[in-house]
């Protein structure tokens, strides 16, 4: 038959590992509500976008449980991220080549 | 055509006893059907009446034009006739149709599986689909939508008078029936193959569903998204796109072809997997570069996602991003080119014969080369200055979309015609309606080649009176175009009752679907096959027939 | 191709037995598990796709209106916001919880995780509308005589709050799906359908509460914590 990779759902979690990821997602809110007072400038976005991956990752590797499936899987979840980025990415190209055009004043 | 026996008799099929159209005749066996052959013919039917709407709105443009000013229709009117022809052909017609019929029918039978992964997800997309369509239908009663099929704001979020948000919901619910049927076919070919069945076994059909199915999947939630904000800016009145408020109207078109881009993608591929197994299956020769055409249509899909800015070229969008989207759109055409070779190479010295399968294929190969060329032409930023919004674009788009997407339907219809209904079609009338569906084809695009050259913008109902020889040429061509369709409705109908009897392998082709009976049994295989041949093993049937008693056995060279 | 004389028997008229769970159309509860996780997955793509247009136009207008969406940010309830973001991770908490249950066979606890996390994803809507409410009250819904009086140009703060109410309001669109579907299972859990061999729907609608939960985690920091403290 076709694909048999290792099961999903066969691994079951501890009760101690959901505990341990709960609280660093607990520990990171605070995080990223602590890090917004402080003045930063662009970095306060980057800090922003770089605690919330963390916790993201946290929830779809452990309690997604990507870390223990096939492989099959996580290139599924990993095709999501890059299609995204490349509608992201592409996108704001444009919007900053606009800004090095020159654009000639009137015929 | 009939099995001609070792001994020289010449056997009779029958179609057998039981099979999956009188397995059980309620309506509600059919409404409620999980079998993916009848979710097949259920969107046969549901399509080809689309057809035939968008054909209608098709009539009223080529009938307005063949003159140079309005008589027929005001402006506004025409608006809404291109409009609407653009949303059903396009939403209704074209992107469902090989995956919804061909996709659903054949491909699990191609797979040895019993069926789709979801069967009743199945059923669920066809039901979106017609609860889509039914919006659609609302649409068109209630006066249309005028914004091109584009629906660029701000006209469609702000300053159009016609069904905006009637016309957005009939294309966003149609996009989740395309979502859950590539996101079943994806799940359908991962896990169900047959055992021995690997990828570098499939028939390049299924390559060309996964393929499309990738496109479905990925591209379709950002159409989704995108008809949501824009019928929110229309109904609630929120600004996203709007000017005054320091909206970007650019940003909305980035959006919409972000996946409409994508979509031609979808509209091509499955025609591209069709055109490989009718190649195949009549010039009775293993289909040239199997592994290129089987990993450029996963290279289409992927690459296909990198090029949508070359439709933004003359918006405002910057000249840099418009380089890279240009140099990568020049990319994506070589794949293309790949199969064209490769599938030029599998006629070269092959046993060729000229049914109305092959006939369709033989136009494909030349009219999405023409149709093809032409987006080449297309994505150099200079020339797109020139021809944007001009007919130029207009019969690029329809050579490969009718040239190629339309002409791939009617090749995989006549192909597998015999499997799905155990019938044949009378093989001179086929003949006949693909020659008129060629010419009448050419007459109506070509022309258009040309005057959108010469500078005839699209989208208008009125045009200066030199350029009116072009258009009552293109109009003309439509008329017989017309009557190449209607031809092969009559005779398929007329074939269903009165066909001769086709039996498991009228074409003598390859594959596990010519193994089954025609039509074939309800729950498929009786017993799941192991695949240990190559695909297109074309060669070795004829060396080594295999001639089985008291069964129907479609191997018999 | 020929087909090879070895088979595999699936031969209707041996009707082998069959739990009820089991589809007529896989060879065995491993292929049909893998297929229905496989599709639950790739529904989750398609759902980053969808809400990745909105981010797409949130990030372009955000750099171009850097201090409207500030001022803009500055009138949504940091504290609320923050409150959500922990009600729905302790969601997740639970589901992960419940999922775990189902797989060791403990219907009561399967029961009690899906009943906490659907008041949780109640409580995270009830907080919601009293933000709604609050914008109302203000006057900052736009469409509806949106009018803005603080700092910054209203214009381009019109356009952060229609995106804080179109990001949140899919979202919240998305949890009252949740809530439906958790409701099913709960029933479907009561009548002894799921079993240590069958608790597929339990864990992929899993998967969707916590892409439910991933998406706040986004949204939180990016409509709510834009400029830090508030004035």
């Amino acid at each position: 038959m076709a694909e048999h990779a290792e099961h999903e759902g066969h691994h079951i979690a501890s009760v101690t590992n959901y505990l341990i990821i709960f609280t660093l997602l607990l520990l990171l809110t605070a995080a990223t509500v602590g890090v917004a007072f402080i003045d930063l400038g662009v970095f306060n976005t980057v800090m922003a976008l770089a605690i919330a991956s963390v916790k993201a990752m946290l929830v779809i590797l452990y309690f997604m449980h990507l870390k223990f499936s096939p492989s099959q899987t996580k290139l599924a979840a990993a095709a999501a991220i890059f299609w995204l980025m490349i509608m992201l990415t592409i996108t704001a190209f444009d919007y900053v080549g606009r800004g090095w055009q020159h654009i000639p004043n009137g015929w | 055509m009939s099995t001609i026996e070792s001994n020289g008799v010449v056997a009779e099929h029958k179609i057998p006893r039981s099979h999956y159209l009188n397995a059980t005749y309620t309506v509600k066996s059919w409404l409620f059907t999980m079998d993916h052959k009848r979710v097949g013919i259920l969107y046969l039917l549901s399509i080809s009446f689309f057809f035939l709407i968008g054909g209608t709105f098709a009539s009223l443009i080529r009938l307005e034009l063949a003159t140079p000013q309005a008589d027929l229709l005001e402006a506004d009117q025409y608006n809404t006739a291109f409009t609407m022809h653009g949303i059903v052909m396009i939403f209704f017609f074209l992107i469902p149709s090989i995956p919804a019929v061909f996709g659903n029918f054949i491909m699990p039978l191609m797979i040895g599986a019993k069926d789709v992964a979801f069967p009743k997800l199945n059923l669920a997309s066809w039901y979106l689909f017609i609860f889509g369509g039914t919006f659609g239908i609302l649409t068109t009663l209630l006066g249309g939508v005028d914004t091109g099929w584009t629906f660029y704001t701000p006209f469609s979020s702000t300053y159009s008078n016609g069904n905006v948000i009637l016309a957005g919901m009939a294309a966003f619910i149609a996009g989740f029936s395309s979502i859950l049927t590539g996101l079943n076919f994806m799940v359908t070919i991962h896990k169900m193959r047959a055992p021995g069945l690997t990828w570098f076994k499939m028939p390049l059909f299924v390559w060309g569903m996964y393929s499309t199915s990738l496109i479905m999947v990925l591209g379709t939630p950002v159409i989704a998204i995108t008809l949501v904000l824009m019928m929110v800016e229309r109904g609630l009145h929120i600004g996203i796109f709007d000017p005054s408020l320091g909206g970007d109207p650019v940003l909305f078109q980035h959006l919409f072809w972000f996946y409409s881009h994508p979509a031609v993608y979808i509209m091509i591929l499955p025609g591209m997997g069709v055109i490989s197994e009718v190649i195949g299956a009549f010039c009775r020769k293993r289909v040239f570069g199997y592994e290129f055409i089987a990993m450029s249509s996963v290279s289409i899909a992927v690459l296909g996602f990198f090029v949508w800015g070359h439709h933004l070229f003359v918006s405002g969008q910057s000249i840099y991003a418009g380089m890279v989207f240009s140099f990568i759109t020049m990319l994506v055409a070589v794949p293309s080119a790949i199969k064209i070779f490769n599938w030029m190479a599998t006629i070269y010295q092959g046993s060729v014969s000229y049914d109305a399968p092959m006939l369709y294929a033989l136009a494909f190969i030349g009219l999405f080369s023409v149709g093809g060329l032409t987006g080449v032409f297309l994505a150099l930023m200079g020339l797109d200055i020139h021809m944007h919004d001009t007919y130029f674009v207009v019969a690029h788009f329809h050579y490969v979309m009718v040239g190629g997407a339309v002409t791939a339907f009617m090749a995989a219809v006549h192909f597998w015609w015999p499997k799905i209904t155990g019938r044949m079609y009378p093989e001179g009338w086929s003949r006949l309606a693909a020659f008129m569906i060629f010419a009448g084809f050419n007459l109506t695009f070509f022309p258009q080649f040309i005057v959108g050259y010469l500078g005839m913008p699209r989208r208008y109902h009125v045009y200066p009176e030199e350029w009116q020889l072009l258009n009552v040429m293109s109009s003309a061509g439509a008329t017989v175009l017309a009557v190449g369709f209607v031809i092969p409705a009559i005779y398929l109908l007329w074939s269903m009752k009165n066909g001769k009897i086709a039996g498991p392998n009228p074409w003598r082709a390859v594959g596990l679907e010519w193994t089954l009976s025609s039509p074939p049994p309800e729950h498929n295989f009786p017993i799941t096959p192991i695949v240990e041949d190559e695909p297109y093993s074309y060669g070795q049937i004829i060396e080594n027939p295999v001639i089985e008693e008291d069964e129907e056995v479609g191997v018999v060279g | 191709m020929s087909v090879s004389t070895e088979t595999v028997p699936h031969d209707h008229d041996e009707h082998t037995e069959h739990p009820e769970y089991h589809r007529h159309h896989y060879d065995d509860m491993d292929q049909q598990n893998d297929a229905a996780s496989l599709g639950m997955w790739l529904f989750m793509l398609t759902e980053v796709m969808f809400f990745g247009g909105f981010f797409l136009g949130y990030s372009i207008y955000r750099s171009q209106y850097y201090e409207s969406f500030v001022n803009g940010s500055h009138h949504l309830a940091m504290f609320l916001g923050g409150f959500n973001t922990v009600v729905l991770i302790t969601s997740s908490v639970t589901m992960a919880f419940a999922v775990r249950a189902a797989q060791l066979g403990k219907k009561s606890h399967i029961l009690g995780f899906l009943v906490v996390t659907l008041v949780l994803a109640g409580a995270f809507l009830v907080v919601k509308y009293i933000e709604y409410k609050d914008k109302w009250d203000h006057h900052l819904i736009p469409g509806t005589d949106f009018l803005w009086t603080d700092a910054g140009d209203p214009l381009t703060v019109q356009l952060f709050y229609g995106f804080y109410f179109c990001m949140t309001g899919m979202h919240g669109v998305h949890v009252i799906i949740g809530m439906g579907l958790i409701i099913w299972l709960l029933v479907r859990t009561a009548q002894n359908k799921f079993t240590t061999e069958y608790y597929a729907p339990i864990e992929n609608f899993g998967l969707y509460w916590h892409f439910v939960d991933l998406v706040w985690i986004f949204l939180f920091p990016l409509l709510y914590l834009i400029g830090g403290l508030h004035e």
